[in-house]
């Protein structure tokens, strides 16, 4: 019964990340969180991989530390574009 | 028991998730996955080491919703529904019952040996696997932490280029 959740739940959760992530949001910072939710699914995936492994742990430190970046990114273009523009709706991006 | 308890409760999460329509609540649904997903991954390992480093960096990532929700979404309402709550609730006890149903072992520690215990813990796989990293500073492989060391000095650069604007204050204009 576990053995049957322990690939499965993290497949299923990026799933639900990835139906968060397509589903029309009002905000951006929305569409930024439910991409670290991927983020987060993914680092747990390649965990239980790097489970199987010997000494391949550190690179889940090195995904860890790529999302964080990516994350800092996506946040300072987040920061540029509501100081430009006013506001953060994903509805008005066409507009830009 | 315990990972499956886990288990059901990172479905639901994930399933409130999917409804939120606020940041600051999709904010507090993820911090509460981390905090599942850490305890998971720490219930997988020998230590937890990796759990920890997990939970530290998803936390300083929610620092910012506060600023966020103070400067640009400060009039905005979000409820939790009770029909939402009361299906998870549901899902949740499903998962529960199906799981003693199908397998009685799981609900008693006390009658499982050894073996069994390393089966319910899941690191069934290697008996070695403690996951150290001592790779991470040695010779072939820390050419790769030097790399992330430059790409995080890269990415401050970005992000204080980006966000160097002097015209324009942090709030919504509509």
């Amino acid at each position: 019964m576990l053995m049957m959740f322990y690939w499965s739940l993290p497949c299923f959760l990026f799933l639900m990340g990835v139906f968060v992530f397509v589903s029309n949001r009002k905000h951006l910072l929305s569409m930024l969180l439910s991409l670290e939710y991927i983020v987060l699914n993914l680092f747990f995936l390649l965990y239980i991989y790097l489970n199987l492994m010997e000494y391949l742990s550190f690179l889940g430190m090195m995904f860890l530390t790529f999302s964080v970046c990516e994350g800092a990114l996506g946040l300072s273009i987040m920061v540029s574009m509501i100081r430009t523009h006013g506001n953060d709706y994903f509805q008005s991006f066409n507009v830009l | 028991m315990m990972q499956l308890m886990l288990y059901a409760s990172t479905l639901i999460t994930s399933i409130i998730l999917f409804k939120m329509n606020h940041p600051l609540a999709m904010g507090l649904m993820l911090l509460i996955q981390t905090i599942q997903i850490s305890m998971l991954t720490g219930l997988m390992a020998k230590s937890f080491w990796f759990s920890y480093i997990l939970f530290l960096i998803f936390l300083g990532g929610m620092l910012v919703l506060f600023i966020y929700v103070t400067s640009l979404a400060s009039n905005e309402m979000f409820s939790l529904s009770m029909k939402l709550t009361t299906i998870s609730l549901f899902i949740f006890s499903m998962i529960l019952i199906i799981n003693i149903l199908l397998d009685k072992s799981s609900i008693s520690f006390f009658i499982q040996n050894n073996e069994m215990q390393s089966i319910y813990n899941l690191n069934m796989f290697l008996q070695e696997n403690s996951l150290n990293l001592q790779k991470l500073y040695n010779y072939p492989t820390n050419l790769m932490t030097i790399l992330l060391m430059n790409y995080l000095l890269i990415t401050l650069i970005a992000v204080v280029k980006i966000t160097k604007l002097f015209y324009g204050p942090l709030r919504p204009m509509n």
